[in-house]
């Protein structure tokens, strides 16, 4: 092939690469289009993906708040009145960050957010100190109380994967 | 569940990548005077890698398919354009793509299995700080820089790129800690002895991406924007103390440039000039493949690398370019968003962050929106280290991609437990002191 007919293949391969590019894009763009609407879709199927359980209001009204409401919870995370809370209890005697919790084989991990005042089944939980709470354990946060209520299949995860042992100090 | 394999976009987009990918090494290899065969090859190994990665392999390793597709295309644009300058630069390219590719593989079932972290994360701080200790050791200067170590036959190798990789892990284990600034200390304390050794080696490029990336990822685990705003301010006063120190002359030169390379023309601003000259020159459609004057910009190899793409493939394909990268950082954005702990949310986010910012800073120094910084443009420019840490970021994130799916599947499993066992019957009796007993609760010291 001759230097000038090759000249002429590349500029006219130019618009194929473009149109090309351009393919690659809209594909991908509507591969994540479509990937969205699947993940809404399953979501909906599975409305409690992502949870363990929830948290049953027995007491405690406020504007935001009133008894028998329930609050979804998730695997870990932090239950309190702010913004950033996994677990949102709008009570104004709950703190902004009131307690950290973790899901692990033998129950949630409940654990007091710096010195805040929590009770477990109208035990205190002193300050450092974490609690593992099962299905029905009731806690106690300012002037709220709880009910934890886990799933039936929760154990199940348990069937699943083994939780990394936890580290030494941090419960008993 | 409903079956999307039929729908998926997924042939279409691969045969895209393929037909670009076989169509411009096929040119390459016509070119006269003479049938190149090394091209003929690669015209038939680089696609075929394509579609063995993206359609044959999610079937083995769990992956996310459209991440490997637009990692695929990235890539093998890099090949084709270094190849399409210097052979041996794009044949050597291909060769780290495919060990690249291995390397995805580790850190996927690297972040897949692996559970426990804390050890694992204790060990690679002293090792990251003593690989990025090295270069200051050992290292040769480059462009103003000491990050790399030349090795006789393995050749360039920068230990700042497999340290970011490490960094990820270590800031997505500590700031996924919910104890409070204590427990993230010792990130935060690695992060700054990162960024000592980096200033120690004067690359600000890198030290700017570890640091807006340790910060994002401080941000979206803590949500505290004062601190998160105060760090911003002091890189920003960092910025100004840098440009007046003498120690950092060359950041009062790259500022000049930016603001105004005319001035010198034939000195510092020479390679922004070229680069901006040949992005105008290619215009919408290109010069076409091979024939503008890509060895006229400095470093068209690596800093400067889009320029390059910009001349021979056009601006609409540069624009498709970015586009690929944004759609990239959705889906790995997406990923974070969806992962069920943090730990894997925070190392899915820290990935895309980083590469989104290291995207950002050289595509924008490229076309004279930010100063010029000289990092590697992900997946495309020439540079081993670079290419298999920023495929290794990709295997993290199909990692947790991975974890998603197998946290859906036990969502599912709960579901049909739950159907089976209860109806969900949530009729508690306040009074029943089944719950009260003493065993359901335990206190102990921490």
């Amino acid at each position: 092939m001759s230097q000038e007919y090759y000249e002429l293949l590349v500029l006219a391969a130019r618009y194929v690469f473009a149109l090309l590019g351009v393919i690659v894009v809209w594909r991908a763009t509507r591969w994540l289009r479509q990937d969205y609407r699947q993940r809404r879709w399953v979501m909906s199927a599975l409305p409690d993906a992502g949870y363990i359980g929830t948290l049953y209001v027995m007491e405690g009204q406020s504007k935001h708040l009133s008894p028998d409401d329930s609050l979804p919870l998730p695997t870990e995370g932090l239950l309190g009145c702010g913004a950033g809370c996994d677990v949102r209890v709008l009570h104004p005697t709950v703190s902004r960050r009131h307690a950290m919790f973790e899901f692990r084989t033998d129950g949630l991990h409940l654990r007091p957010y710096r010195d805040e005042r929590l009770q477990v089944d109208g035990h205190p939980l002193p300050q450092g100190c974490e609690a593992i709470l099962n299905h029905g354990a009731i806690l106690t946060l300012g002037g709220v109380m709880l009910q934890l209520r886990l799933f039936a299949g929760v154990q199940a995860i348990t069937a699943f994967e083994p939780e990394p042992e936890p580290a030494k100090g941090e419960r008993a | 569940m409903k079956s999307t394999k039929n729908e998926s976009p997924i042939r279409l987009l691969v045969s895209a990548i393929v037909l670009f990918e076989a169509i411009t090494l096929l040119l390459i290899a016509i070119k006269p005077p003479f049938l190149n065969t090394e091209a003929l090859m690669l015209a038939v190994a680089l696609p075929l890698l394509c579609w063995i990665s993206t359609i044959l392999l999610p079937k083995f390793v769990p992956m996310d398919q459209l991440l490997m597709a637009l990692t695929n295309f990235l890539c093998g644009v890099g090949i084709i354009i270094l190849y399409s300058i210097v052979p041996e630069r794009g044949l050597r390219q291909a060769l780290l793509f495919a060990l690249g590719l291995g390397a995805m593989m580790a850190g996927v079932l690297f972040v897949r299995w692996i559970r426990n972290w804390k050890t694992l994360c204790w060990l690679m701080i002293p090792a990251s700080i003593g690989l990025l200790l090295l270069p200051i050791a050992v290292g040769v200067w480059n462009n103003d820089v000491k990050n790399i170590i030349a090795m006789r036959w393995f050749g360039n190798f920068q230990p700042s790129e497999i340290v970011k990789l490490m960094a990820m892990l270590v800031l997505a284990h500590f700031f996924s800690q919910r104890r409070g600034i204590r427990r993230k200390l010792p990130a935060l304390l690695f992060v700054a002895a990162c960024l000592g050794v980096l200033l120690l080696q004067r690359d600000l490029g890198t030290a700017l991406m570890y640091y807006l990336t340790a910060l994002a990822m401080y941000f979206v685990s803590t949500g505290n924007g004062l601190i998160s705003l105060l760090g911003l301010v002091g890189a920003a006063v960092s910025a100004v103390v840098a440009y007046h120190i003498p120690g950092f002359a060359y950041v009062r030169v790259r500022v000049a440039i930016w603001r105004n390379p005319w001035d010198t023309a034939l000195g510092s601003g020479y390679q922004i000039i070229q680069a901006l000259m040949a992005i105008g020159s290619g215009g919408l459609w290109g010069l076409g493949l091979g024939l503008g004057l890509p060895r006229i910009i400095p470093a068209y190899h690596t800093d400067f690398i889009f320029a390059v793409i910009c001349e021979q493939f056009g601006l609409v394909f540069g624009v498709c370019v970015v586009l690929v990268y944004v759609a990239l950082l959705a889906r790995g954005f997406s990923i974070a968003l969806r992962a069920r702990r943090s730990f894997y949310a925070l190392l899915a986010f820290g990935c895309t962050t980083l590469l989104g910012i290291q995207t950002f800073v050289i595509i924008g120094g490229v076309i004279k929106m930010i100063p010029l910084t000289g990092i590697t443009m992900p997946f495309v420019s020439y540079g081993g280290t670079s290419l298999v840490s920023c495929l290794t970021l990709i295997g993290f994130l199909h990692g947790v991609s991975a974890r998603i799916e197998a946290d859906t599947e036990q969502d599912i499993a709960i579901v049909e437990a739950s159907e089976d066992t209860y109806d969900y019957d949530y009729d508690y009796d306040d009074d029943d002191d089944e719950y009260d007993d003493e065993d359901d609760w335990e206190v102990a010291e921490a």
